[in-house]
């Protein structure tokens, strides 16, 4: 360049030139419709339970964004909804001012990750400059950087790559009795790439995986029974099995690692069995009988299919096609598996984007209390050791629940907030406990501070029912039993009877030290009830249970079992 | 900070990647990029975004990169499927 302006990072890269166009950040799509796990439906179809696509196909959920933006260029990013989620960008479609993109992911149905884009700023609309700071703009009179819209920020970036086979081991088989019978098609090849920045719940990633691919299998033979007057007979029967798993390449960041797997999560599955039996004689027939199933498979899969579960992702208003394309697979086959792509790492909260950690920005978390140091232990601790005045060493513990939830990791001193591996926060609250003990040449000081922890959607699936972009909290379940209601926050169910049952219960909820539902036994909720509208006009969703506090808790006549919570 | 770009009170002095180049992939060309244009880059990605949906049952390809000491290259075999690319660089 001969004018202009340009500035280098601290590791020596470019980070801004006036020549090139910043990508900054444009906004979060919304989820529009409910996700999917579609299964071959037609005829000689054998069925496939949950069970069965969680344990035998693979099967993820798909689901479809929407975000709205007059922009030629976008690059989505997502955030996993829990540790170790799976998760695969399948298609990205622009018509307008409209992106929609379709995505796969593992876990729950309700834990969908969230989507963000991001676009050049030349091709941003409506940018505002702020009232003071930069603006750079490139010979072609482009806003190319200012400092009301912040660049991306690249945390790591690498190439990565899926594997070459997606299951190499033994998925066994089925046979002429096989009209409920299902290979195991689960994947048992990844590859691990490792980058240099620790995956953390408020990591968002930037990748489109290229392959995918099928398993499938099939079988189909002809046997005799004997039949007809003293078995003299002989009927002859043949039979035709097929199935197969649809996979797509997905990839996953475990929390507190710097790597990342590449892997296989599956689409579409479906399985079918057909038998057919001639008539009782001696000779026969079947040659017209056999490859029935075949017919069926390569003629009626997607009919069978796309005027049902997939209807929802028809956008009306589009011309483009914006359902995904769902494959079924005759042979094992593998696609892309020789293609790299980039993959690109930032973090949410840089951007300010709410809840980008999974705490809930409307929230006082150091309010939030819990039991701190009785059994279980409960806290977060701060030692230190001084002599002399002078500070030698000090360390950070944190317990939950009688668990050492910090175990195996450095807690610095002066940190206010600690996600752990499995992507719960921890927030340390104000002192509750302090203690000196001194002897002739040190100091022992001990510092307990009260803790809130946060489940991000993720304490077990089976049994939450708070959304995956719904924070979900628990705390303060000791300070109400011990009179203290104001830093609370939980769902309650309680009665007058035991066992608690949906006859003799209803609901009772704190949020941030706010009542914001209370059912005097009206009946209008239950321990079946997973969401209620509070006082305020939020929408309030019951977490996981926590027996330890209750199971039931008996109080003055009523019973008791605690829930984390979650609003949106 | 003691040095550097501070903006709105925020050290602007981390990593990012600038958009040197945005097209559209067209089938069996392949577009090239002169490293010698842009001397102040040093570190360049190609960042490959799908045009509508993959159809599995096409056994379509994506695009690719390359790179070499003079130029990168992005290659679009005939069964590619549509895609928009976005070369990254600092």
């Amino acid at each position: 360049m001969s004018y202009g302006v340009k500035t280098y990072s601290d590791d020596g890269y470019i980070n801004l030139h006036s020549d090139y166009s910043a990508l900054v950040y444009a906004g979060e799509f919304g989820k529009t419709t409910d996700p999917v796990r579609p299964v071959y439906q037609g005829s000689y179809a054998i069925s496939i339970n949950d069970y069965l696509k969680d344990s035998k196909y693979d099967q993820g959920w798909l689901i479809q964004y929407q975000f709205l933006m007059e922009t030629s260029y976008l690059v989505p990013f997502y955030r996993p909804t829990f540790n170790g989620q799976e998760v695969g960008i399948i298609d990205v479609v622009n018509e307008g001012s409209k992106w929609i993109v379709n995505v796969l992911f593992s876990g729950a149905a309700s834990k969908f990750p969230r989507l963000f884009g991001f676009v050049p700023l030349t091709e941003k609309p409506g940018v505002t400059l702020a009232g003071n700071g930069v603006a750079v703009y490139d010979a072609n009179e482009q806003l190319v950087f200012t400092g009301s819209e912040r660049p991306l920020r690249i945390d790591d970036v690498l190439t990565v790559q899926h594997p070459t086979a997606i299951k190499t081991g033994g998925r066994g088989t089925c046979g002429r009795n096989g009209s409920a019978c299902h290979i195991n098609y689960t994947p048992d090849q990844s590859t691990t790439h490792t980058g240099v920045t620790t995956n953390t719940n408020s990591k968002i990633y930037h990748v489109v995986p290229s392959a995918y691919g099928g398993l499938a299998f099939s079988a189909e033979g002809t046997y005799n029974s004997s039949c007809g007057f003293l078995g003299l007979g002989t009927r002859k029967y043949a039979w035709g099995y097929r199935s197969w798993s649809s996979f797509r390449g997905t990839l996953t960041h475990p929390y507190g690692a710097v790597t990342h797997t590449t892997g296989w999560l599956g689409d579409f599955s479906g399985a079918m069995y057909q038998q057919v039996r001639g008539s009782c004689g001696v000779g026969g027939f079947l040659g017209a009988l056999l490859g029935i199933v075949v017919a069926v498979f390569t003629g009626g899969v997607g009919l069978a299919l796309l005027g049902g579960a997939l209807a929802g992702f028809a956008v009306g208003s589009m011309v483009s096609a914006t359902s995904p394309a769902l494959k079924a697979y005759e042979n094992d086959e593998n696609f892309e598996k020789n293609s790299a792509y980039e993959l690109l790492i930032t973090d949410a909260q840089y951007y300010g984007i709410p809840s980008a950690n999974g705490l809930d920005d409307g929230a006082d978390y150091t309010a939030q209390v819990y039991e701190y140091s009785t059994s279980p232990l409960t806290f977060w601790e701060i030692q230190a050791v001084e002599i002399a005045d002078s500070t030698v060493e000090s360390s950070t513990t944190i317990y939950w629940n009688g668990v050492e939830v910090s175990a195996g990791t450095t807690v610095g001193e002066f940190v206010s907030s600690f996600t752990a591996a499995n992507g719960d926060t921890y927030v340390k609250g104000d002192l509750e406990y302090h203690n000196t003990v001194a002897d002739a040449d040190s100091e022992t000081i001990t510092d307990r501070f009260r803790v809130a922890r946060i489940g991000v959607g993720e304490e077990p699936a089976a049994t939450s029912d708070v959304p995956a972009n719904v924070t979900e909290v628990y705390a303060g379940v000791a300070a109400w039993k011990a009179g203290d209601f104001s830093p609370s926050t939980w769902w309650a169910v309680y009665g007058q009877t035991v066992p608690l049952s949906p006859s003799n219960t209803t609901v009772f909820i704190w949020y941030n030290g706010q009542l914001v539902y209370f059912d005097w036994l009206s009946g209008s909720s239950s321990i079946d009830t997973t969401s209620v509208t509070g006082s305020d006009g939020r929408t309030y969703y019951r977490g996981d249970g926590h027996p330890e506090d209750g199971n039931p808790y008996g109080n003055y006549g009523y019973y008791y079992l605690f829930y984390g919570v979650g609003r949106s | 900070m003691s040095y550097g770009l501070e903006l709105d009170g925020f050290s602007f002095n981390y990593g990012t990647f600038s958009v040197v180049k945005i097209g559209t992939v067209v089938v069996g060309t392949t577009t090239v990029i002169t490293k010698s244009a842009h001397p102040d880059i040093t570190d360049w990605r190609v960042v490959f975004i799908p045009d509508g949906i993959r159809n599995p049952g096409d056994e379509e390809v994506r695009p690719a990169f390359g790179a070499s000491s003079s130029a990168l290259t992005t290659v679009a075999p005939s069964n590619v499927s549509p895609h928009k690319y976005l070369v990254l660089g600092r």
